[in-house]
């Protein structure tokens, strides 16, 4: 358990550093990476989104690297293959059905990550969370799976208003971390106590039921569990404009009994 | 009052996969149009649910001016609705950091 390879959260910071280098010379350089995962790639093309630059980067001078990141930003989903490419999550939720649809094909209905009812739970919480409370104008999502190296990735990108940002259009003033502290213990921002276990269930079942890693990072706050549970504070440099919700579990991953976490 | 029932197979209706909150929303907003008093939903072929998909459901039935009949009710959609009739403590299930660290 938790012997994964490079975390989730450094996975972020290292988009934070592409990002930061950017800004200072105008362009996003990817020349010099050796790989990317979701938790980097993702946040980089919502980066360039927002500021309208979508295709605008320095390639790897890694071919693979390259070849790879082209696929993920202008691929089909291929049955079987290991990448399911970056997908926009429609501002209509009623268009979102064949996006889930076609995430759970792509991990065979959630055979092999945990189970039909676990997976299809975790990607229907997280989902069900950003149409309800970010108010988003750009959603991403995109998965990964490593079978050589024993592990799988999914990672949501949203430029919404924050999780602080929603718990604010109620009232209720948080600062970023606190916001993210309080959407953990079940605090929910429709100020109804039956809500709010969508996603204390899925940290509980990724960390317990998977062995798995879970980040969440919204403004200036940021959520890691790699084993124990962690708290950040973003400085300016490490802040992302919206949510990010990024889970890695074991691939393939046994059965998962979804009914132990909900509480 | 038009005491006729109507079947509405959810799996076809919506999805076979109940995933996102306001689609169970969209549902009961339709199922409020209907002429009759009486509805039945076939669960028939379901596969998955969300806390979220279960919790509205529950909320709308409660609150329909219809009599709503679930046939065909699967264990694990069945499980998931008793979930959110007894829900857990939330104190005991969450897993909050101790304090927070500058990055």
């Amino acid at each position: 358990m938790h012997s994964f390879p490079p975390n989730l959260l450094g996975d972020y910071l290292h988009y934070c550093s592409i990002k930061n280098s950017g800004e200072k010379v105008g362009t996003i350089d990817l020349k010099e990476i050796g790989w990317i995962y979701p938790s980097t790639l993702l946040p980089i093309v919502l980066y360039l989104k927002s500021r309208n630059l979508k295709d605008f980067f320095i390639k790897p001078k890694k071919k693979f690297v390259a070849d790879y990141i082209d696929r993920v930003l202008n691929g089909n989903m291929v049955r079987g293959h290991s990448s399911f490419p970056m997908v926009t999550l429609p501002t209509d939720v009623k268009r979102s059905g064949s996006i889930l649809q076609d995430i759970y094909s792509f991990c065979d209905e959630g055979k092999e990550c945990g189970g039909t009812l676990a997976f299809k739970y975790i990607v229907g919480e997280i989902t069900t969370n950003i149409y309800e409370h970010s108010s988003f104008s750009t959603a991403l999502v995109m998965a990964q799976k490593y079978p050589t190296k024993g592990f799988m990735d999914i990672c949501f990108v949203d430029n919404g208003i924050t999780i602080a940002g929603s718990f604010k259009k109620v009232g209720m003033l948080f600062e970023d971390y606190e916001a993210i502290d309080a959407a953990i213990r079940g605090t929910s921002s429709k100020m109804n106590l039956e809500r709010g276990y969508g996603l204390i269930t899925n940290i509980n079942m990724l960390a317990q039921g998977y062995g798995g890693s879970v980040l969440i990072v919204s403004g200036c706050g940021a959520y890691f569990y790699h084993g124990n549970p962690k708290g950040y504070k973003l400085r300016e440099s490490t802040k992302f404009d919206g949510t990010l919700v990024s889970m890695r579990v074991p691939y393939p991953s046994k059965e998962v009994n979804l009914y132990e976490y909900t509480g | 009052m038009n005491t006729q029932a109507d079947s509405i197979d959810i799996s076809k209706a919506i999805s076979a996969d109940l995933a996102l909150r306001s689609l169970a929303d969209d549902f009961f907003s339709k199922i409020e149009r209907s002429k009759t008093d009486v509805i039945i939903v076939d669960f028939k072929g379901v596969n998955s649910i969300t806390r979220s998909f279960a919790h509205e459901y529950i909320t709308r039935k409660k609150t329909i001016d219809k009599r709503i009949i679930e046939e065909n009710v699967p264990m694990h959609v069945e499980k998931m609705f008793n979930v959110v009739r007894s829900p857990g403590n939330k104190k005991d299930m969450s897993l909050a950091p101790a304090s927070y660290d500058i990055l």
